[in-house]
């Protein structure tokens, strides 16, 4: 009895450490460094969204359901994927339908233009974000095929190669994916030459037997679980071969019963403008993305009823995504005043924001273009900087160093547990590094860091030589 | 089905457990069963031939069993040898012997022969055959009785733990406890622990080491061209490690395997880059497939009995036969007959050695030169399986060429090695990996034990510790998955 105890006991253990493993090494992100809308997903109420977008970067790129909560109190999940592919939209709107009773599923058509994902990584990302299940193992046959749709259904012969790619997240994983509802940000303006006109050409290519095949299932699936469904298109560069593949998809539904909300046919009327508002040659940027969330959530709310559910206590999630909403829209701000080098406006708006902190370098003399005594005006100091050498100072949120750098020994300061600022005099000046990350040099001037609490990143810096 | 696969593990604890709730009756059977159901994992048609090489050396030992006279019992030996080592020779032997027909055929400008088969060699072949014919030899030699329950001699032949790479198991040990197996209680505890922990030892062996250090030199054999001297010195000692960690690895878990459902089976490696000799390494490596040869190919042809000349002759013809016996290439004969050669130089160098450690008043009794002896041992093994580890004897004259002609010392600094498909992190792991193979072996070179046996006597903690970090360093450390070749240990080609 005793040594079948310690059989039972050592199983237990080792199956314990392997979970432990897992959960270090398991695939993390839907979308790009540690950003997942699955794990944003469990971290919701169950019976609390009203709205999903599915579909790939163009979604959590081009929708924002913050836009939906702060003008309707309507709340929105972009349920979506890096390379989604036909079948993973499928089979992840089945599973969305599990924990979730939304009135109305908007599926991102442009999933159905390939067959396959060209980037491996997003294989991963579809395949292994889903949690083990049903869904999980039918949508993984159906993509890999029953040769290798083991390794990726028991997960370990893919991912126990991430050893060599650990990062703090691996660890301590969650951060936005507590309160954000799967959308992606970014503020880049690289800009398109242009958007094909959809209507210059009425070429079509007939649906395939796949793609039917998929819809049909789609459609079967919101008639189970009595949502609307509706098909969209966000406005990208498409290529003819796309806009062909498109009226094939657009013509189909059609005889469904269904339109196209079709965003490039759209961009004139959404007023979209290639060179500002998008962040690459496909993914609209935040500019872009409000215009198209504008445009579609006309429609949306014109497909049921919704209740504003805004002041609820179990909406909770959606206020935290709207602040951080909110929180990037400052940070951009922030950067635009840095550009120019208006402090004032710099200060006033990073006390308000807890997410964001600078951090503040003199080496040397300021620089006469910067008005540094204005800069400093009314910024205390803070306990942790009283203690070390040199200058500091602490402004509310934004947490400041000010240190004129005429110490032989690095100076350094923590942002939170894990990320510490050094500064390190040389001959040749200043350089700051956060951990073992160089993030600028400066010689006789003014450095400012934007730092976001909430990412745990550096946003920007800026020398003012 | 290989060890370190899903299926395995599935398959492994199933047998097991029903195994020790089965009545004792039923005990054989299902082992039979299971071995042949594993066995037909690989190619349902290869128990076909398994059964048909099991069937007549049964037969022989009956007929053995019962004839009284010696030239009759020459007779069904001589059968049972000609039968089973020509289903050897065709499936393993044959497109060879054809190729170098057809190269002295073209040599003399006569037309080639034409291929008429599309031989596929059925895996295990050769430890199978071997096994079921020192079956035969031994009852001819009254070692052994003959078997007359066909049932028990079947799983003697086919027991699935070490029917695709050994070790190659004796009459003598096996099949007595085979014939126990309705006897006897079987589970203990002891022996569960001692081989699971030898189970995992193994896996660590394959697929931390073995299957990760066949990364490097995969790499440097397949950019032979770029290869300096560092790398393919690496890549060289890199393969001794491999093999070793690989065909080791395998035996341990096929040992430990067996240990778990109380079978002993025969220790296959002994420490055996600790030897100081080449005869001492064949006396470490592969020691059921060396002892085979001794018994059944060295000491039938004289062994040592005989004049000087012939018993180098006898090494040579046991190391060239040992050699082809690992693959029909000329590369694993040069192998073995370099193995043979070294033995034969070394014994006819004696004399020198011991006039120059003589002269120069050397201590043959000190620690340092016991190191000198295992490090020169090392170095020419390691030289040897060049020919082993290369596809054609041309590769493997590039390989030394490179190896002695074109010294890059500063490439041990400069990173280049980590050009070679294992990065920093992998190169950290192998070498952390060694480490813990060297301080095992030396746990069994002063223990005298093997590594379940070494566990089994430490506390608990300390057992658990290992085992956890064993199972979690393969988990994690293990080449396998989608984007790793399925590397087959090394020995299933044979």
């Amino acid at each position: 009895m005793k040594k079948a105890v310690k059989i039972i006991l050592f199983v237990i253990l080792t199956l314990g450490i392997a979970y432990l493993t897992y959960g270090v090494l398991s695939w993390k992100d839907t979308s790009g460094e540690y950003y997942s809308s699955v794990k944003m997903l469990d971290n919701t109420p169950g019976n609390t969204v009203d709205v999903a977008f599915v579909g790939t970067s163009h979604v959590y790129n081009g929708l924002y359901p913050g836009y939906l909560w702060e003008q309707y109190g309507i709340p929105a999940f972009d349920m979506s994927i890096s390379g989604m592919d036909k079948y993973s939209t499928l089979y992840y709107v089945k599973e969305f339908c599990k924990k979730q009773s939304p009135k109305v599923v908007c599926v991102d058509a442009y999933a159905f233009l390939y067959e396959r994902n060209a980037v491996q990584g997003n294989v991963y990302r579809n395949m292994l974000s889903m949690h083990l299940g049903v869904n999980n193992v039918n949508m993984i046959r159906d993509y890999v095929g029953k040769e290798d749709m083991w390794d990726y259904v028991l997960r370990w012969p893919i991912i126990h190669t991430r050893y060599k790619e650990l990062k703090q997240d691996d660890f301590f994983f969650g951060g936005v994916n507590k309160y954000l509802r799967g959308e992606r940000m970014l503020f880049d303006r690289e800009g398109l030459d242009e958007i094909a006109d959809y209507h210059a050409s009425d070429i079509l290519e007939p649906i395939s037997d796949k793609n039917r095949e998929i819809v049909d299932a789609l459609i079967d699936v919101s008639l189970q679980e009595d949502f609307k469904l509706l098909f969209m298109v966000v406005p990208y560069g498409a290529s003819a071969e796309d806009t062909a593949k498109l009226r094939g998809i657009e013509k189909y539904l059609g005889e469904r019963g269904y339109l196209l909300y079709n965003g490039i046919a759209a961009k004139d009327e959404m007023n979209i403008v290639p060179m500002d508002d998008y962040c690459d040659f496909a993914h609209l940027n935040y500019y872009g993305a409000l215009k198209f969330t504008e445009w579609i959530s006309k429609y949306v709310v014109e497909c049921a009823e919704f209740e504003d559910h805004r002041g609820d206590a179990r909406y909770s999630l959606w206020d935290l995504d709207l602040a951080y909403y909110q929180e990037s829209r400052v940070r951009t701000a922030i950067c635009s005043f840095l550009n120019k080098g208006d402090f004032e406006n710099v200060l006033n708006m990073a006390k308000a924001d807890p997410g964001l902190s600078l951090v503040v370098v003199l080496d040397g003399e300021a620089p006469k273009s910067v008005d540094y005594n204005k800069l400093l005006e009314g910024l205390p100091v803070s306990e942790q900087a009283s203690k070390t050498e040199g200058i500091w100072n602490l402004c509310g949120p934004v947490v400041s160093l000010v240190s004129k750098t005429n110490t032989d020994k690095p100076v350094y300061f923590d942002l939170d547990r894990y990320n510490v600022v050094k500064i390190e005099k040389t001959e040749d000046g200043s350089s700051v590094y956060v951990g073992s990350n160089e993030y600028g040099k400066i010689h006789n001037g003014l450095y400012i860091m934007l730092w976001s609490n909430t990412d745990r990143e550096v946003v920007n810096y800026w020398i003012y030589e | 089905m290989v060890f370190n696969s899903v299926s395995f593990l599935i398959f492994f604890p199933i047998v097991v457990g029903l195994y020790f709730v089965l009545p004792k009756k039923a005990r054989t059977a299902w082992l039979l069963v299971t071995s042949y159901y594993f066995y037909m994992s690989w190619n349902a048609l290869y128990a076909i031939l398994i059964l048909f090489s099991t069937f007549i050396t049964y037969l022989a030992g009956i007929l053995l069993g019962k004839s009284k006279s010696e030239k009759g019992k020459k007779w069904v030996v001589a059968g049972s040898l000609i039968i089973n080592l020509g289903i050897l020779f065709f499936f393993k032997y044959f497109d060879f012997a054809l190729d170098n027909l057809n190269a002295v055929l073209n040599l003399i400008n006569v037309k080639i022969i034409s291929n008429p088969f599309d031989i596929l060699l059925p895996v295990g072949i050769s430890f199978y055959t071997f096994q079921a014919l020192g079956y035969t030899i031994d009852v001819y030699r009254g070692e052994v009785p003959a078997e007359k329950n066909f049932i028990r001699y079947a799983l003697f032949v086919s027991f699935f733990p070490q029917l695709v790479a050994g070790p190659i198991e004796r009459s003598k040990n096996l099949l007595s406890q085979v014939e126990r197996l309705n006897k006897e209680r079987l589970f203990s505890y002891e022996k569960v622990v001692s081989g699971f922990s030898m189970m995992c030892w193994g896996m660590f062996l394959k697929m931390v080491l073995a299957d990760n250090i066949a990364i490097f030199v995969d790499s440097v054999w397949d950019n032979l061209q770029m290869a300096g001297s560092t790398a393919t010195i690496f890549a060289a000692v890199a393969f001794s490690l491999q093999i070793y960690c690989d065909f080791g690895g395998y035996s341990t878990i096929a040992i430990g395997a067996a240990r778990v459902m109380g079978f002993d089976l025969m220790e296959n490696f002994n420490t055996p880059y600790f030897a100081t000799s080449i005869a001492d390494f064949w006396r470490r490596w592969h020691i059921s497939l060396s002892s085979w040869f001794r018994d059944y190919v060295y000491i039938p042809l004289g062994g040592n009995r005989c004049s000087k000349v012939r018993h180098y002759i006898n090494i040579m013809i046991t190391f060239l036969v040992s050699g082809l016996w690992h693959g029909a290439d000329w590369t694993y004969v040069i192998w073995g007959g370099i193995h043979g050669a070294y033995q034969v130089i070394g014994k006819l160098l004696m004399p020198v050695r011991e006039k120059l450690t003589k002269l120069f008043k050397v201590n043959i009794r000190t620690t340092s030169y016991h190191l000198g002896q295992i490090v020169v041992t090392f170095a020419l093994t390691t030289f040897a399986w060049i020919f082993f580890r290369a596809d054609s004897l041309s590769e493997a004259k590039l390989f030394i060429k490179h190896l002695l002609t074109k010294p890059d010392p500063w490439n041990l600094f400069n990173g280049s090695l980590y050009g070679f498909g294992v990065d920093t992190t992998d190169f950290h792991v192998i070498v952390v990996a060694i480490f813990a193979l060297v301080l095992a072996d030396i746990i069994r070179y002063r223990r005298k034990c093997d590594i379940g046996a070494f566990l089994y006597g430490q506390n608990l903690w300390f057992r658990w510790l290992v085992l956890i970090v064993l199972i979690v360093a393969c988990l994690v450390y293990g080449a396998y998955g989608i984007h790793f070749d399925s590397a087959q240990f090394i020995y299933f080609q044979f």
